[in-house]
């Protein structure tokens, strides 16, 4: 038994070594501490379609399918989710744009129920996009970056209605 | 508690001795008193947090064979869930296995995107970020000095060849600090008496490889 642990210590050195955390996650995990989100509702994951996917079905090429819930807001998102393809630290295939993100920028297309126009934020890291929803709620912005991914939802009318943030997603 | 403050320092605090009551990444009391902390706005907590179940939350995602790449927008968006979710937890204390559970749902979900997949044997050993001076970096750095690094290297390079169930089994099992039996069991959806038995297993199965290695590289 004694011997089985020193091996299994021994194992843990080794992926300590050859397998860390990224620093760059380690960082980013902390600093989600100050991206929470105190004075604003949640609006919470309640529909994901990847949760539906079938195990025999390559689900690559849908787009992906997320309903958030929160503060009498449903906000239905349609992500396209970039082909697979080049390695995520590759450089940009010929003809699209120097500025896309790695493996290709996310297109976050969605709407607001009930319809009404809306500032929405897209939210990678501590980046940012804007848009806005028209008066029947749709919308449609390009995420900032690469990796996990909000919205912010702040209803324009007079209504006074409260911003919503959503959960966060991967892209 | 001494084995918190050494671990938040980054150390490796494990002794050799994890059955029963050896030390696990952090116990269900503490952990409900760092969630509580958190909660009311401690930063000081939030960061033991990701000091005590970072390296968990990675073993999941890469027990599942995620390329790093894959495995780090799992790894965050599992600390972003929890920043906002830390208020709203029903059982503090277990946030070690809601940590766990939330990283196996998001590792699923990437592979049904159809993610590329990797065995860790399948990559280089030595693809480290250039940023990586941590001070467990700068302790490997002394160990190789002291000509200990072949040592290392057999070992994970035998992991390597274990058999999926195995090196999915002891990725999260040899997570640092280790996790409890509950957390592995979460991190990778299986019931938690099968652990110790494929545990053992496993083991026997890589110290037959390491010692078939170190055979063929003695000296003649």
């Amino acid at each position: 038994m004694g011997d089985e642990n020193v091996l299994e210590q021994r194992l843990r050195r080794a992926a300590e070594l050859f397998d860390p955390v990224p620093p760059r996650s380690t960082a980013v995990a902390i600093a989600a501490f100050g991206w929470r989100t105190i004075d604003t509702e949640l609006a919470e994951l309640v529909f994901d379609s990847l949760d539906e996917v079938a195990a025999t079905v390559r689900g690559g090429a849908q787009p992906r399918l997320l309903t958030f819930e929160g503060s009498g807001l449903t906000i239905e998102v349609e992500l396209t989710v970039p082909a697979p393809g080049p390695p995520a630290s590759g450089s940009p295939s010929p003809g699209s744009p120097p500025s896309a993100a790695p493996g290709g920028a996310r297109r976050v297309v969605g709407r607001v129920l009930p319809g009404q126009p809306a500032d929405i934020e897209v939210w990678q890291g501590d980046r940012r996009a804007a848009g806005t929803a028209d008066a029947l709620g749709r919308f449609a912005v390009t995420a900032p970056g690469s990796g996990p991914l909000r919205l912010r939802v702040r209803p324009a009318g007079d209504t006074g209605g409260r911003a919503v943030v959503t959960d966060w997603v991967i892209g | 508690m001494k084995v918190f403050a050494a671990r938040t320092a980054g150390q490796v605090v494990a002794g050799p001795n994890r059955q029963g009551t050896g030390r696990l990444a952090v116990d269900v009391e503490e952990a409900g008193a760092l969630v509580r902390s958190a909660a009311a706005g401690d930063p000081a907590a939030w960061r033991a947090l990701v000091a005590g179940f970072g390296g968990l939350v990675w073993s999941v995602a890469r027990a599942h064979h995620l390329n790093r790449a894959d495995a780090e927008d799992v790894y965050q968006v599992t600390w972003l869930r929890l920043a906002e979710h830390i208020g709203r937890l029903k059982q503090p204390e277990r946030v070690g296995a809601w940590l766990a559970t939330t990283a196996r749902n998001e590792s699923v979900k990437v592979i049904r995107t159809g993610a590329r997949l990797t065995l860790t044997g399948d990559e280089r050993v030595f693809d480290r970020g250039s940023d990586d001076a941590s001070p467990e970096r700068l302790a490997i750095d002394a160990e190789e000095a002291a000509g200990k690094a072949e040592r290392v290297r057999q070992v994970w390079a035998a992991f390597g060849r274990l058999p999926e169930r195995c090196q999915r089994l002891l990725r999260v099992l040899l997570a640092a600090p280790p996790p409890s039996y509950a957390e592995v069991a979460e991190g990778l959806g299986i019931p938690i008496g099968s652990i110790g038995p494929t545990r053992a297993r496993c083991l026997g199965r890589l110290r037959a490889l390491v010692t078939k290695a170190e055979m063929q590289s003695q000296p003649r």
